[in-house]
C-alpha cells in the first residue's frame, strides 16, 4: 500500500510561489487517486446443492442472484461429499456469466471430500440475473451427499456508476506559474480535492452478495432453522432478492431484522408457483450498520426465511446485497 | 478541520489548514478496511453426525484478519446439550498446516442448559489472526457433550477485515 505523501508546509515571511502550491496540490491529488484506485472488494459466498437426487426439478439444481452492480468471479470452489445414493460420476457447475468457466469433481468414495476449482475471469453486468447451475452424470439413481460451491466474487467500487465520481484532477491542480495567482484560483482547488476525497468515501464501502438458502423447508419451518447473521460493519444493505421453488400456495417470506430482530423493512414475500420459481427481486434496502466493529452484536441485522402452506418447499433463498 | 475561504493577502497558516483539512479527509478513508463474512450451519447435529455434514471448507480469498468468531445453537428440550466450532487451516492439499492458527486451531463453544432455548456466543480476536489468501481453512461443528438428541440448529460465522485493492 502507498503511504500518503507529506504535504507541504508553508512558512511565513516566505515569498509564496505557485510552483510551490503546484506540487502541494499535485501531492493532495495522488493520495486521492491512489486511494480511489484501491476500490475492488474480494469476497465470497456459497450456494448449497445438498441432498438434490436424480428426482429433483430442473429448477433445483439453479441459484439466480441479480446484483445492483457489476461484478466479476475469480475463482470457484466446487465441493461434493461421496453420494448417498448411487455412484454420479461427475458433478459440475456452469453458470450463465460471461467468461464463465465449467467447474467439475469426480465425487469420491467412503467419507473423503473431492474438490474442484476452476479460475477465470467471468463477468456480470449490474441488474442482470445470472444463474449458476448445478448438473450431475450418474449411470442410475443418486442422491448427493453434502455439496456446495463458494463462489470467489470480484467487485469493482467505481462500477457504482454516478456514485463514485472518477476524479481527473492531473494538471487541472496547477493554480499558474507566475508570481502572481488569485485566491479564488487556489479556493476551487480546495473545493476539487475537498470533492475528490468525499467520493473517495465510497471506496470504503463493501459490494457484497450474500445468499441464505435452505431446501426441503417443512411445513412447521422451526425459528431456529431460518435465520443468518450480518456481523456488523459500516456496509449500507441496498437491496435484497428472495427466491421461492414452493407451490401455489407456499409462500416464502424474506425478512432482514435488527439485532433485536426487529423487521427493517416490509417484508418480500415470493409466492409458491412452482417451477419456474417466483421472484422477488431488487427489493430496496437503504439501512447502513452503525457500527463497523463486527464485534458488536447490538449492530448485528439477520436475514430471516417465514413460510406458507403445508407442502414442503424444496428451495428458498434469500440473496442480500451490500453496497 | 474546515477550509478556510482564502482571500486578499494569503496567510502561510491559512494554507496550512486547508491543506491539513484535505490530508485529514484523505487519510480518514486511505487506511479503512473492508469486511467480509463467512458462515457455515448444521442442522440436526449429534454426537454420530459424519464429518461431511459437520464441516464446511473454504478458501481464503484475500488476505483477512480475523476479527470475530461466533456461534449459536439452539436446545431443543429438558437435557443439557453443547457444541463447539473450531477453525484450521487444511491448506491446498488437505494436509495440517497448523502454522497458520494460532496454536493449530481457534475455538467457540456454546453449552444449552436442561431447558429448550437458545444459546450464543461471540469471541472478538484481540491478537492479529490472518487467513492467508489462497489456503483453504475449515470450520468445524462438534457436539461436546454425551447425551441423546439432537441439537436443533448449529450456526457459526467469522467476520474479517482486509484491505481494499488495486484490481
Amino acid at each position: 500500500m502507498t503511504l500518503p505523501r507529506t504535504p507541504i508546509i508553508f512558512q511565513s515571511g516566505k515569498t509564496l510561489y505557485a510552483q510551490r502550491l503546484n506540487r502541494a496540490f499535485e501531492r493532495m491529488y495522488r493520495d486521492v487517486s491512489d486511494s480511489m484506485d484501491r476500490r475492488y472488494t474480494h469476497s465470497t459466498f456459497k450456494l448449497d446443492f445438498t441432498g438434490l437426487t436424480s428426482a429433483s426439478t430442473a429448477e433445483e439444481f439453479v441459484f439466480r442472484i441479480k446484483a445492483p452492480f457489476a461484478w466479476r468471479v475469480d475463482f470457484v470452489e466446487l465441493v461434493a461429499y461421496p453420494a448417498t445414493v448411487g455412484s454420479p460420476t461427475l458433478v459440475s457447475l456452469a453458470s450463465s456469466m460471461t467468461g464463465f468457466r465449467t467447474a467439475t469433481v469426480v465425487p469420491l468414495t467412503g467419507t473423503s471430500r473431492a474438490r474442484g476449482t476452476e479460475t477465470m475471469n467471468a463477468s456480470a453486468a449490474s441488474n442482470t440475473e445470472i444463474t449458476f447451475t448445478l448438473s450431475v452424470t450418474a449411470p442410475g439413481a443418486y442422491t448427493l451427499g453434502r455439496c456446495y460451491v463458494v463462489v470467489h466474487m470480484t467487485s469493482d467500487r467505481g462500477n457504482a456508476g454516478t456514485s463514485y465520481p472518477k476524479v481527473s484532477l492531473g494538471d487541472a491542480m496547477r493554480v499558474g506559474s507566475g508570481t502572481f495567482v488569485e485566491a479564488g484560483t487556489i479556493n476551487s482547488k480546495f473545493t476539487e480535492i475537498d470533492t475528490a476525497a468525499n467520493a473517495n468515501k465510497l471506496a470504503i464501502k463493501d459490494q457484497r452478495i450474500i445468499v441464505f438458502s435452505a431446501r426441503n423447508i417443512p411445513a412447521a419451518f422451526p425459528s431456529s432453522d431460518a435465520d443468518m447473521r450480518i456481523p456488523a460493519t459500516s456496509s449500507k444493505l441496498n437491496s435484497y432478492d428472495v427466491v421461492n421453488l414452493g407451490a401455489v400456495g407456499n409462500h416464502i417470506s424474506g425478512r432482514i431484522l435488527s439485532a433485536a430482530r426487529a423487521t427493517l423493512v416490509a417484508t418480500a414475500t415470493a409466492n409458491g408457483s412452482g417451477s419456474p420459481p417466483s421472484k422477488t427481486q431488487g427489493t430496496s434496502l437503504s439501512h447502513t450498520q452503525v457500527s463497523s466493529d463486527p464485534g458488536t452484536p447490538a449492530s448485528d441485522y439477520f436475514i430471516q426465511m417465514t413460510r406458507a402452506g403445508a407442502a414442503t418447499i424444496p428451495l428458498a433463498y434469500v440473496v442480500l446485497y451490500t453496497i | 478541520m474546515a477550509v478556510i475561504t482564502l482571500s486578499g493577502v494569503i496567510s502561510a497558516g491559512n494554507l496550512n489548514t486547508n491543506f491539513a483539512s484535505a490530508s485529514a479527509s484523505v487519510l480518514t478513508n486511505y487506511g479503512v478496511k473492508k469486511y467480509h463474512q463467512w458462515d457455515a450451519d448444521v442442522v440436526d447435529l449429534t454426537t454420530a453426525l459424519a464429518e461431511g455434514l459437520r464441516v464446511t471448507d473454504f478458501t481464503a480469498p484475500d488476505d483477512l484478519q480475523l476479527v470475530t468468531m461466533g456461534m449459536s445453537m439452539w436446545n431443543p428440550d429438558a437435557t443439557s446439550r453443547s457444541a463447539s466450532m473450531t477453525l484450521t487451516c487444511i491448506g491446498e492439499d488437505e494436509s495440517a498446516l497448523t502454522k497458520y492458527i494460532p496454536n493449530g486451531s481457534l475455538s467457540v463453544s456454546v453449552t444449552g442448559a436442561a431447558a429448550a432455548e437458545f444459546n450464543a456466543t461471540r469471541t472478538v480476536q484481540t491478537n492479529a489472526v490472518f487467513l492467508i489468501k489462497g489456503l483453504t481453512y475449515r470450520l468445524e461443528f462438534l457436539r461436546t457433550d454425551a447425551n441423546a438428541g439432537v441439537i436443533d440448529r448449529a450456526y457459526g460465522f467469522l467476520s474479517f477485515s482486509h484491505q481494499r485493492r488495486y484490481r
